[in-house]
């Protein structure tokens, strides 16, 4: 009984595997190789891939930073509470990203309740500007990276820490040998998944941090201009993206494999 | 091991079978000329015209018709690509004849208005038309290749200030909507935006003086996918002389076509040759924006 079963479950199984595939293969079949780099250069594509490289970067030490001590916290807490705060980790993820983009207007735009301040006091402004661009990719992508390390965490043997402490480990040492290197792999697929969502944030960017090129425009932005003079040239654009990302891939799945197993 | 392999090539044959009765079922012809005479005509139009559009058909003469709305160069690539439209209006000839280049079908301008500035409405003190170029005044304007972008810029070129605005610029927006929408936030400072996209939004209209504005043109395409449905595009298309029709677009300053612009034409024709140039242009400049 157990075969045709397996056999029923195999067709759909299939199908959305093809599905996933072929929209990176159709658009590889359909980049103009040939020009491929003077097309990329025709519109724009270097200077939006700088500040796609910087933003990405700057996503990543964000995660770090503020991602890594979310991600332990999370892990640590089993109050009543705790549903609360994963909720608010998710709710970037099921919040559509243009949603996301009027809410940080709303929040910190030159009329938003915390941006009037901003303005007013430090003189600060973050829409249309890097760091704008770059708080809207970090909302976006963080709760990947923070999920993944929160099961990695979750996952970690927390004895060798007690005997690292009891050994005299100071606590911060025990967090850089014995902690990070048990949730290495998660770190490393929570950072890739992180790191592809934020190269492809568009819509939270383009309405928070609009499209200037050079400062906000990056690659996902050049590629949705340049569809609307030059598909060839949006094609071009695609693929750096889908290269990118086929880069990251092994990265992403090497540590969830450690991460499962 | 075997037998699972033949499993599978035995479902990926299915799958291609399937795949292909789909493709061959949405080409029949067959399918086109039994389309129901009452089934709504699909426009893809200017995102500046969204508003007009669902008071125009909401007029007792309108045929039922439905609306996509964006910037023309991203509607005509949607057209391009083979998106189902019956009616294309552009807000700028270029976009037009960038779709009659790969599709055949009759050209018509519809009516044309004119471009103004949108301040912030909470803005303090005076603006005038020159401020866009001042220091600390930050602008948002329409990309190049959007019809009211490639406006924008004729209106300041012509008034010499094109440089000194880029640098102000915080944003290139895809559609003029869009610009609009980051000035009625207040996010920014001013904009240059169609005089007819003003009704009914919290910014203030800043006019720019005749010698610099030109005159936008909307153009109607009507798309081969239209055959079988003649009588209603007409009626679409001839809608905007009605009485009603005109006194909709006079409420929101559209001005119909061929009455008393005269003047204007010379000037037209010159913004006209501008934005047949090659977007080459437009893009090389536009990239060198920091």
């Amino acid at each position: 009984m157990k075969k045709p079963s397996k056999r029923l479950t195999f067709l759909p199984a299939l199908l959305v595997l093809l599905f996933f595939f072929l929209p990176a293969f159709g658009l590889l079949m359909r980049t103009p190789w040939r020009e491929f780099f003077q097309i990329l250069g025709r519109y724009g594509a270097f200077e939006a891939m700088g500040v796609s490289a910087l933003v990405g970067t700057i996503v990543l030490l964000l995660c770090c930073l503020f991602g890594i001590p979310a991600a332990y916290h999370l892990a640590e807490a089993n109050g009543s509470g705790t549903r609360v705060l994963r909720a608010a980790v998710l709710l970037p993820l099921v919040m559509p990203p243009v949603v996301g983009g009027i809410g940080l207007l709303s929040v910190f735009g030159r009329r938003g309740f915390l941006g009037r301040y901003l303005a007013d006091w430090f003189g600060v402004s973050l829409p249309f500007t890097l760091a704008g661009a770059v708080l809207a990719a970090f909302f976006v992508s963080a709760p990947l990276f923070i999920l993944a390390m929160e099961a990695g965490f979750r996952a970690r043997n927390r004895r060798l820490e007690k005997i690292a402490a009891v050994c005299g480990a100071s606590p911060m040492r025990v967090f850089v040998s014995v902690t990070f290197p048990m949730v290495r792999p998660a770190f490393l697929s929570g950072a890739a998944l992180a790191l592809g969502r934020a190269l492809g944030e568009f819509g939270a960017t383009i309405t928070f941090a609009g499209n200037l090129p050079g400062r906000t425009r990056t690659l996902p932005l050049a590629a949705y201009q340049a569809l609307q003079t030059s598909p060839e040239a949006a094609f071009a654009i695609s693929a750096v993206l889908i290269l990118a990302g086929l880069a990251l891939l092994p990265v992403a799945i090497r540590g969830r494999r450690r991460v499962l197993h | 091991m075997g037998n699972r392999f033949r499993a599978r090539i035995t479902l990926f044959s299915l799958l291609c079978l399937f795949a292909s009765v789909g493709c061959g079922m949405g080409d029949r012809p067959r399918a086109k000329a039994e389309r129901p005479l009452s089934e709504p005509l699909v426009v893809f139009a200017a995102a500046s015209l969204s508003d007009v559009l669902r008071e125009y058909a909401a007029l007792p003469s309108t045929p039922p018709f439905k609306v996509n709305a964006a910037g023309s160069q991203t509607l005509a690539s949607q057209i391009l690509s083979g998106a189902n439209a019956d009616i294309f209006v552009s807000a700028n000839r270029l976009q037009a004849e960038r779709v009659l280049r790969e599709r055949k079908g009759p050209m018509k301008p519809l009516f044309t208005t004119k471009m103004v500035v949108a301040v912030a409405r909470g803005r303090a003190g005076e603006f005038h038309f020159g401020d866009l170029g001042g220091s600390s005044c930050k602008v948002v304007l329409a990309a190049p290749e959007v019809p009211a972008g490639a406006y924008a810029r004729v209106v300041l070129e012509r008034a010499g200030i094109f440089e000194k605005v880029r640098k102000n610029v915080v944003s290139w927006e895809p559609d003029v909507r869009a610009a609009l929408a980051k000035v009625e936030f207040g996010e920014v400072d001013a904009g240059i935006v169609y005089r007819s996209d003003l009704r009914g939004r919290k910014v203030r209209g800043v006019s720019i003086p005749d010698s610099f504005n030109v005159t936008a043109t909307y153009y109607a395409v009507v798309l081969p996918g239209s055959a079988g449905k003649h009588d209603t595009v007409r009626r679409f298309l001839e809608g905007w002389r009605s009485p009603g029709g005109r006194a909709l677009l006079e409420r929101y300053g559209f001005e119909p076509v061929g009455g008393g612009g005269r003047a204007d034409s010379h000037r037209s024709s010159d913004s006209e040759a501008f934005l047949l140039r090659p977007r080459g242009a437009l893009f090389s400049r536009e990239r060198n924006v920091v």
